[in-house]
């Protein structure tokens, strides 16, 4: 997930705009560097994410910070309610000075099947669910799932000071940042190739870090093989 | 010949006069039906065929058979299984032996108590207990790094260090192997109870008139007579091991890497993470096939053995 963050934040794809498998990029490998030398100073935690172990870590004194999206807000209140006030958010760091501080993690979608016999009651439902103010602030207010709804942000209710992150106005700051996030190219093969990544990311992870240019040409090969989709041809290092 | 067959008017006649017998009888028959028999052979079918559960299926012959001779993930699993099998089979087998022979023995004092004590890992739900061990493995927080971590301090010398159980590759498989044992041994043990009770208590009688000690009694009589036992927990272990998925899916999801995915959540991940219905059911095919005939040939070569 942490991966995935830092690349979108970088400006980085694993699939291009034409579909093409554009993981192996002169992007990833800056990404694969900071994840190195996060890993490497011994500034991380060695716990699966979203495991029994991280939430009971989230009301304990050991993680000072975590890298995730609006939605992590959530899962905080409902795991180390006792923490309330003591929690604050701040922008990413930037990859490069000036960077951009601003990604996206996460991210559900509603599908109507081809074959349902009644394609405009679930396309009314969606359009209730999603592109209605109330139902996203309700969504917001009720579960901390922050609304994709532009419109929603002149609500007052962005920026009422949240007390669970010490009175600070977080909603207004997601609000702003969510303007800057890159597009992210997503297909219907991503649950496959985001189970591939996490292998490929992990098994790196869990041998030192090493090889990592071999590791990023061999996760495209697999990625284009076992998607049957092209590799996108290669940019040189440096370029954006 | 054989006697004349009664034809089908015979038959539809009878079943109107018991149709009440039959209706009985039905709720297996419709429930076998729906839930066994049609899965297993739509499944077949699938294996010839690429569908992702949505678009129209589509035949493809052989083809996915060939895409599996070629597929490293799927013998990476196979590989992963076989591993996960020689790291728990031999030492539950042990395990369940000695509790058995422990719980046989005449002296024992609560011997129902500890019988089911030894069981209950086994009808306990597994979600429960991955969760427990996945607490008890965390490289940070959990139980078992906290004791190495305690043992080091205390006696350095023995060179016991806390260990990435769930987070490194060499050590993955070897959590996985010991939630099994210590799932599966009390299982073991009724069985091999079942099997060291069925042994007469003249054989001994015998043995020991002839002078044999105890551990010529347990090696020429207890043992030999154990290894239909023995063999039957295996085969059973085996195949537990190659379709075993709650354990792993919750305590390490096949990972870091790969490097703890077995066959089970291989065949999960390609059908209800990929889709891939298809070349699911055809690998799940031709793995049931292998360990079908495997059996076979171990049952017969057992059969020509007790002759």
């Amino acid at each position: 997930a942490m991966f995935e963050m830092l690349m979108q934040q970088n400006g980085g794809q694993v699939f291009d705009d034409h579909g093409r498998v554009a993981i192996d990029s002169g992007q990833t490998r800056e990404v694969m560097a900071v994840l190195e030398s996060l890993l490497t100073a011994g500034i991380t935690s060695n716990t699966a994410v979203f495991s029994q172990a991280f939430y009971t870590s989230l009301g304990t004194e050991e993680i000072a910070s975590f890298p995730m999206a609006a939605w992590l807000g959530g899962f905080i209140k409902n795991y180390a309610p006792e923490t309330s006030g003591e929690w604050g958010v701040f922008p990413l760091p930037a990859l490069t000075p000036g960077g951009l501080r601003a990604s996206t993690a996460g991210g559900s979608v509603l599908i109507i099947p081809a074959q349902s016999t009644r394609p405009d009651a679930a396309w009314n439902f969606v359009r209730f669910m999603l592109c209605n103010e109330q139902s996203q602030l309700a969504h917001y207010r009720n579960s901390d799932l922050f609304p994709a709804l532009l419109t929603t942000y002149d609500d007052p209710f962005f920026d009422e000071p949240d007390p669970f992150y010490g009175g600070q106005r977080v909603r207004r700051l997601f609000a702003e940042d969510i303007t800057r996030i890159p597009q992210v190219n997503r297909t219907e093969d991503w649950r496959e190739a985001s189970r591939y990544i996490s292998q490929e990311m992990s098994h790196w992870a869990a041998n030192e870090c090493q090889e990592t240019d071999a590791m990023l040409a061999r996760l495209a090969c697999h990625l284009s093989e076992r998607l049957r989709r092209e590799l996108a041809p290669q940019v040189p290092d440096g370029t954006p | 010949m054989s006697a004349p067959r009664p034809d089908g008017r015979r038959y539809a006649e009878r079943i109107r006069r018991n149709w009440h017998f039959y209706l009985f009888i039905s709720p297996f028959f419709v429930l076998f039906t729906a839930f066994a028999l049609y899965p297993i052979v739509f499944s077949f079918l699938l294996s010839f065929t690429e569908w992702d559960g949505f678009v129209p299926i589509k035949w493809v012959g052989l083809d996915n058979l060939r895409l599996a001779a070629h597929d490293e993930a799927f013998w990476n699993s196979l590989w992963n299984t076989l591993v996960i099998c020689v790291l728990y089979i031999p030492p539950m087998l042990v395990a369940a032996f000695l509790l058995a022979a422990l719980l046989n023995a005449s002296w024992l004092k609560f011997r129902s108590l500890y019988r089911t004590v030894f069981f209950l890992p086994v009808i306990t739900p597994m979600v429960a207990i991955a969760l427990v061990f996945g607490l008890l493995y965390d490289t940070e927080r959990g139980l078992l790094n906290a004791t190495l971590a305690a043992i080091e301090e205390a006696v350095p010398w023995l060179g016991l260090r806390p260990l990435p159980w769930l987070t490194s590759e060499t050590w993955s498989k070897p959590s996985i192997a010991i939630l099994l044992i210590w799932r599966w041994a009390g299982y073991g043990m009724v069985l091999m109870l079942a099997g060291l009770q069925g042994i007469p208590r003249t054989y001994y009688e015998s043995a020991r008139i002839d002078g044999a000690g105890a551990w010529s009694r347990v090696w020429h009589i207890t043992l030999p007579l154990m290894r239909p036992v023995f063999v039957f927990c295996a085969i059973t272990s085996l195949i537990g091991t190659i379709y075993a998925f709650d354990e792993i899916f919750m305590l390490t999801y096949g990972g870091p890497g790969r490097s703890s995915t077995n066959f089970g959540l291989y065949l999960f991940n390609t059908s209800f993470d990929d889709f891939r219905f298809g070349y699911a059911s055809c690998l799940a095919y031709g793995v049931a096939a292998v360990v079908f005939v495997a059996s076979l040939f171990i049952l017969r070569f057992r059969r020509s053995d007790w002759n």
